[in-house]
């Protein structure tokens, strides 16, 4: 990054084949599309680059562009919320509640992928994106800590509360279905409050 | 090795390496392995974590298997994707801000977590809790001055109660009070004779004359006698 702000604009491309990959990963299990995902990784590329003179030759460049995308991905979020958000409540009828989550049918080849998706996804944001972050993003607890601007042992926390409540909500379902499915089956209902 | 670290080993081991025991290397597998064999905590944990932890490597066995940037779409499902309530104001996006935002100061994101989760407004910015105290002591000071107008009005009955007297007059309030003008005092020494006044005692007779020692008795004369007459 340091070359890029002393003008080897083009340098600029190893970082974005380097990083490219886990941020798009990252962004599709926020989103759900891929097509989107690729948008907003492009975006965050392009914010960086925009903003590289701003950067500091002492900051990790990892964290930041992790931390634009999470920004994006916000941002993607409360556009949509914004568009869809036009009724107001007090219009709404019970006809109008969110249906209770279930898993989606499974294409083949992807089914505990769909089903990781949909758990993390009834995850508290901030314990969804630490997991992505530990495991699709492949970040330290201190790289993590340091894009989602909080201390090493929150960090650590969100990670393992996630895990556990990942864990509580697969038994939950494992009780609730037969034992052969595998994490298999169509319309499986998914616990929507995690305890 | 603590049980810090088995917790960072567990949880998807080393950066850079996918999650899993064929990730750790040999020596760091068995120091795990005496460790949870000494540890029932780290042990619990363990097992408590396994299901989250094989699903993960199960999803990222899925996508090595796949052919190359395949990922199927999926539609996160209403309601169950929390970050449409939770997320920040797009003016608070800081990804064009000057500076990267490991570098900013975390003091004010910190509080704002905690004001989401509770749904509790953010604190009122200082300029406006100024600017209220203020207006607070303005009207405090109104009210106090309606207050004080009784006593002025006390004042004001002393003053003409004092007639003739010009000079060494004292409010109620402590303060000296500037002398009537003359004509004044001269009207009321024109007043009717027949009428309990104290004007008539302060100005007939010099030597009788008695100056009120406490402002109670000066008051409580005042409103038996000519005051009554010369307010009306």
């Amino acid at each position: 990054m340091r070359a890029v702000q002393q003008g080897h604009t083009e340098r600029f491309a190893l970082l974005v084949e380097r990083y490219e990959r886990p941020l798009r990963r990252v962004a599709w299990s926020r989103l759900g599309s891929l097509e989107l995902a690729e948008d907003l990784v492009q975006e965050a590329f392009l914010a960086a680059f925009k903003s590289r003179h701003t950067f500091k030759p002492d900051a990790n460049f990892r964290t930041w562009i992790w931390t634009i995308l999470l920004n994006l991905c916000r941002r993607h979020f409360v556009r949509q919320g914004n568009r869809e958000a036009q009724v107001p409540w007090s219009q709404l009828g019970p006809e109008d509640a969110a249906p209770e989550p279930q898993v989606p049918s499974a294409l083949p080849g992807w089914e505990n992928t769909e089903l990781l998706e949909t758990l993390l996804a009834s995850l508290p944001e901030t314990q969804g994106d630490a997991l992505r972050l530990r495991f699709f993003g492949q970040l330290s607890f201190q790289e993590i800590a340091e894009t989602m601007s909080c201390s090493l042992g929150t960090a650590k926390n969100r990670v393992k509360a996630g895990l556990t409540q990942l864990a509580a909500a697969l038994r939950q379902s494992s009780e609730g279905r037969p034992a052969s499915a595998n994490h298999r089956g169509q319309g499986r209902t998914v616990p929507r409050n995690l305890p | 090795m603590n049980c810090d670290r088995v917790f960072e080993l567990l949880a998807g081991g080393d950066p850079g390496s996918p999650p899993g025991e064929g990730s750790l290397a040999a020596s760091e597998q068995r120091a795990l392995a005496v460790h949870l064999m000494r540890c029932p905590q780290c042990r619990q944990l363990e097992q408590e974590l396994a299901p989250a932890l094989e699903l993960f490597k199960a999803a990222l066995d899925e996508e090595r298997c796949a052919p190359h940037d395949t990922l199927p779409n999926w539609q996160p499902m209403a309601g169950s994707q929390s970050s449409i309530e939770h997320a920040e104001p797009a003016s608070n996006l800081p990804w064009f801000e000057t500076a990267p935002q490991v570098e900013r100061p975390t003091r004010s994101n910190a509080r704002r977590p905690f004001a989401r989760d509770f749904n509790i407004s953010p604190p009122l910015p200082w300029w406006r809790v100024a600017a209220a105290l203020l207006l607070g002591f303005v009207l405090a000071g109104i009210a106090q001055n309606q207050q004080q107008a009784p006593r002025n009005s006390a004042d004001n009955l002393l003053v003409r109660a004092n007639i003739g007297t010009p000079g060494d007059v004292v409010s109620l309030a402590g303060g000296p009070i500037a002398p009537l003008p003359e004509c004044v005092s001269q009207a009321a020494l024109g007043l009717s004779a027949s009428r309990v006044c104290c004007t008539m005692c302060h100005h007939a007779d010099g030597a009788t004359a008695t100056r009120p020692a406490t402002k109670a008795p000066v008051t409580s004369t005042l409103l038996a006698s000519c005051i009554v007459c010369h307010t009306r």
